[in-house]
């Protein structure tokens, strides 16, 4: 019974952006069209965006040859970015856990001194992130002709170097909220226990700690999707890669189909963190926000 | 004690940039020499012409158009600054205070808000100043600059506001609200005596961190070449090819404009991004500070 108010719920919720999303696009579209009035165009470009979910299967794409349907024409940038995002995540989740572990394992000077080249590091806009490696790549290109891995996407689709820029800021957001959910369970009374039973700093860590801080870290899924997907539309940009998003920026003059783009990546997203939500209900009996 | 040092320290180089900045302006702007058009060396050979790699007496190299990209910096970053500055008081000013309005009398009505949250957040910025770019004419540019403003501002607020509604209403489940509620305090007396005084420890919090996202923004806008500090078309060579330029030497614009000539002239974009990457920096130091008190 639960489980239905909160699935229901989530539908409503999901509805309601969809709507909100397809009135900022006719906004967005009519704010600076001065050969119309306003409100009956905008009006009408809500329609439009809204319909346009009914009509999927007719909406149409300008392509290279002509006019694409577009449930063909998007399939191959959507999964080329997906991968990037997927990869980029799971990148992003490795290092943060690493870098927990050895802040755990570190005498409190060193923790200091990490957390410091942290912050530091977690302020380097990714785009001079991008700039440095495009540059190292090349610089070790020019001084022993191998190219240690593709610098652009112009030729096939690149991989290494996007996902790598794309792990950077995540890995910092959630190793920041390891720490902090570390910290919250470290003085709680089973860890004691486990300590007064002789257990070793490694085995709590990741037996008990680590288990109960991935709630934490679940639910703040959302946060760190955000963060990803405003920075893989630079990583697409700069590497030259076609993905998603540069097909996205390619459609931004087409209201309806830039709605519809839009859309169909916000959804599986939502979805996602609606079962991320679900998980952290189910075992801890608290809905977080 | 270490972090109120580097609270200063942050604070310090804020202000130091900024004073350094005006100074060139209004002063040391007319007692600089510009860098030689050509340069020779001591027997009088000549050994290059502009863009110059960074040297002792550049120190981040000179552009393509024989201006030294050290002062460039230095001008740009009032704008930069003030730009910034600006966006995020606007932000924090309207979050705020809807966020007040949302926390104590709109409470009921989150199923609406949550949604449209959601969807401010999941629409990239970028994409949101960038279409209008696209989507409207750029003949009259008041308006061009003004609603660019407001959208850069408007996509933040949303989802602060409804930050500080979840601070107001988790602040109002303390005891002593309750007890003044039932006494007989009304809404507009607990805004009053007890949200508002709470929330104005945290505003300077919100404000550097607004400072540092609109700064983050700023660099993406500038790789789309979408210059807040305005744009303008320069003469590069003698058969007047036009090239895009950063009229107030902000950074985000210099950044942005430069990355053409990346693989060339690294320098050209290295100066302004050493610029950034400091501010923000420093930004973090005072935010850190703000956040986690005088421990």
């Amino acid at each position: 019974m639960r489980l239905t108010i909160f699935i229901g719920k989530q539908l409503v919720q999901l509805l309601f952006t969809l709507v909100t999303l397809a009135v900022l696009i006719a906004f967005l579209a009519n704010i600076l069209n001065k050969e119309e009035v306003f409100l009956p165009a905008f009006w009408e470009n809500v329609q439009t965006n809204l319909w346009s979910f009914y009509f999927w299967n007719e909406l149409y794409v300008n392509g290279k040859e002509g006019l694409y349907l577009l449930k063909d024409f998007i399939w191959e940038p959507y999964v080329y970015s997906c991968t990037i995002l997927a990869g980029g995540l799971v990148a992003a989740f490795v290092l943060a856990t690493l870098l927990s572990f050895v802040h755990y394992m570190l005498p409190s000077k060193l923790q200091t001194v990490l957390k410091e080249l942290l912050l530091f590091v977690g302020s380097i806009p990714d785009v001079m992130f991008i700039f440095g490696m495009q540059l190292f790549v090349i610089w070790i290109f020019k001084k022993t002709e191998l190219l240690v891995v593709e610098p652009f996407g112009l030729f096939s689709n690149v991989y290494a170097l996007p996902i790598f820029t794309l792990a950077i800021a995540p890995a910092i957001l959630l190793f920041r909220g390891m720490i902090l959910a570390f910290d919250e369970e470290k003085g709680k009374e089973y860890v004691e226990y486990a300590k007064a039973k002789g257990l070793s700093k490694t085995w709590i860590l990741f037996r008990h700690i680590f288990r109960n801080a991935l709630v934490t870290i679940f639910s703040n899924f959302q946060l760190i999707i955000w963060f990803a997907i405003s920075n893989l539309l630079i990583i697409e940009h700069l590497f030259y890669i076609k993905g998603y998003f540069s097909y996205l920026l390619s459609v931004i003059r087409e209201p309806d189909i830039f709605y519809v783009s839009l859309s169909l990546l916000f959804i599986p997203f939502y979805l996602l963190d609606v079962a991320m939500k679900g998980i952290t209900l189910f075992f801890t009996g608290k809905e977080r926000v | 004690m270490g972090r109120k040092v580097s609270f200063y320290s942050g604070l310090l180089f804020i202000v130091g940039l900024l004073l350094l900045s005006f100074l060139y302006t209004y002063v040391l702007k007319d007692h600089i020499e510009p860098p030689p058009e050509l340069l020779y060396n001591d027997e009088g050979k000549l050994i290059d012409k502009p863009p110059y790699p960074p040297s002792f007496t550049y120190p981040m190299g000179v552009d393509r158009l024989g201006e030294d990209v050290f002062w460039q910096v230095i001008d740009g970053a009032k704008y930069t600054i003030f730009i910034a500055f600006a966006i995020s008081l606007l932000r924090v000013l309207s979050g705020t205070i809807l966020g007040i309005i949302y926390g104590v009398y709109g409470w009921k009505f989150r199923f609406l808000v949550q949604p449209v949250e959601r969807a401010f957040r999941f629409f990239p910025a970028v994409m949101l100043v960038m279409s209008l770019n696209f989507l409207g004419a750029r003949e009259d540019y008041f308006l061009y600059y003004s609603v660019q403003l407001a959208l850069i501002v408007c996509i933040a607020t949303v989802p602060m506001l409804s930050m500080v509604g979840n601070e107001v209403q988790d602040y109002m489940k303390n005891d002593f609200i309750v007890a003044s509620n039932t006494l007989g305090g009304n809404s507009f007396w607990l805004i009053r005596r007890h949200i508002v005084p709470f929330l104005r420890s945290r505003l300077s919090l919100y404000f550097v961190q607004q400072m540092i996202q609109t700064l983050f923004l700023f660099v993406q806008l500038g790789v789309f070449h979408i210059l807040v500090g305005g744009i303008m078309m320069v003469k590069m060579d003698d058969e007047g090819t036009l090239k895009a330029a950063s009229v107030s030497h902000e950074w985000s614009g210099m950044i942005g404009l430069g990355y053409q000539e990346l693989m060339l002239d690294q320098w050209i974009v290295i100066g302004p991004s050493i610029a950034f990457i400091l501010t923000i920096y420093a930004f973090n130091l005072i935010g850190r500070y703000l956040e986690e008190g005088k421990s």
